[in-house]
């Protein structure tokens, strides 16, 4: 073979030549708009080709999109129910403890306010929050608030249009509870860092775990029977008495919207 | 050239169905390694060849023309070199699978760093690419290979 064919031939040659032209293209696809018409161009020539596979694609993110919609549904439909049913058992208790009381002295009408958060300052994150609810739509203070049925606070201070709630976690909150499966009665209160507890359990008494905690029937200002939480982990006992930790039902740390329950005899 | 045709157009499928989970892998400069291998076309034709594929690849996907027509001419050249200069006895489909996968990193590579940006998640978009590469890149040696055992003909 001639030397100038070979040279021909060598696939280096071709292969730096194709380099350059694609660097140059590379160069181009920036500065050309020409290039750009090409690219769509190809691209719709080859929508042809591919049509099937777009096809399939489509219907395939479709069909999945179909079964998350309705997985998502399910959950909602759930929670929506466990709510319903948890609000449900709180106002029937609720009606049952009114229907106790004395009706002279105490102002009954079991009505569930739906609140918005306004404010959460970091400062006191686990010891209140402000909702857009206050006088004016009949909150006072000491009315018990719930977040899907599940105390979470009370309020402690009303202007006309908003309100402060103490939540369960603060330092300064403190209501007769009970457990549910054995009726032992204790005092829960926070501890201002997250954590809430349920305190004077007599030592010798050993409360089974993830029993539920509900209000007691002790305290005028609070219907009895509110869900709060699961005992959780036993702590040391101190001067006869013990206490224990409760998992909170309710989301603390994400409290967009609560439930006020207004009326009833508060303080 | 139906074999390249056929791949360049089933990675492209692949590519259209993984858009947002993986790269396809480089089934079309497989195709270019099988017919190179074969000795029945000429080397010049073919690197010209994975050009093309590489720039209609580039004005389908990836926007920048010229990026994987020139990964793919330099590594066609590469394997060109490397498969011409090989004795008959190195090759074999060990060889062969050896120097395409190496390739199908080196552009699974490529793409990563150029294509998307770099964090966590473009990993896994090469990760799954290699992946799913792996088995074809078997299957395409099986075919450049069909009768010859792992290290030569049996």
């Amino acid at each position: 073979m001639p030397k100038r064919a070979r040279e021909i031939e060598n696939p280096w040659i071709h292969g730096g030549l194709a380099v350059i032209v694609a660097c140059l293209l590379l160069l181009l696809s920036f500065q050309v708009p020409l290039i750009r018409h090409a690219v769509d161009g190809v691209s719709l020539l080859l929508r042809i080709p591919e049509y099937p596979a777009l096809y399939l694609r489509s219907r395939t993110i479709r069909f999945y999109g179909w079964i998350e919609s309705g997985e998502e549904l399910q959950r909602r439909m759930e929670a929506l129910e466990k709510e319903n049913l948890l609000l449900r058992t709180s106002l029937a208790r609720y009606t049952l403890y009114r229907n106790d009381q004395d009706a002279s002295s105490t102002s009954l009408s079991s009505e569930v306010l739906s609140a918005r958060v306004l404010a959460r300052h970091p400062a006191g994150w686990w010891d209140e929050i402000k909702i857009d609810a206050g006088s004016a739509q009949k909150v006072v203070p000491g009315c018990p608030v719930l977040h899907k049925g599940i105390l979470v606070g009370r309020v402690h201070q009303v202007s006309r249009f908003d309100a402060w709630v103490r939540l369960v976690t603060s330092r300064n909150f403190s209501i007769p509870v009970t457990v549910e499966d054995t009726r032992d009665l204790g005092v829960l209160t926070g501890n201002g860092e997250g954590e809430v507890l349920l305190q004077y359990i007599p030592e010798e008494r050993v409360l089974p775990l993830h029993s539920s905690v509900v209000t007691a029937l002790l305290d005028e200002s609070f219907p009895p029977g509110i869900p709060v939480g699961l005992l959780g982990e036993r702590r040391a006992a101190f001067g006869g008495f013990r206490s224990y930790t409760i998992l909170p039902g309710a989301p603390l740390s994400r409290l967009y919207r609560v439930q006020v329950m207004i009326g009833g005899k508060t303080q | 050239m139906k074999w390249c045709l056929l791949l360049w157009y089933l990675q492209d499928v692949l590519q259209i169905f993984g858009e947002d989970y993986l790269f396809a892998p480089e089934l079309f400069l497989g195709a270019v390694f099988l017919l190179m291998s074969s000795g029945k076309y000429d080397h010049p034709g073919l690197i010209w060849l994975s050009f093309l594929g590489g720039v209609l690849w580039d004005a389908r996907w990836t926007g920048l023309i010229g990026m994987t027509a020139g990964t793919y001419s330099v590594l066609a050249t590469f394997f060109s070199f490397f498969w011409s200069s090989m004795p008959d006895t190195g090759r074999n489909k060990l060889t062969f699978f050896t120097f395409l996968l190496g390739c199908h990193i080196i552009i699974g590579v490529i793409r990563s760093v150029l294509v998307l940006p770099f964090q966590d998640a473009t990993w896994m978009f090469f990760l799954r690419q290699q992946a799913l590469g792996l088995p074809l890149i078997y299957m395409i040696t099986r075919a450049a290979f069909p009768r010859d055992g792992m290290y030569g003909a049996s």
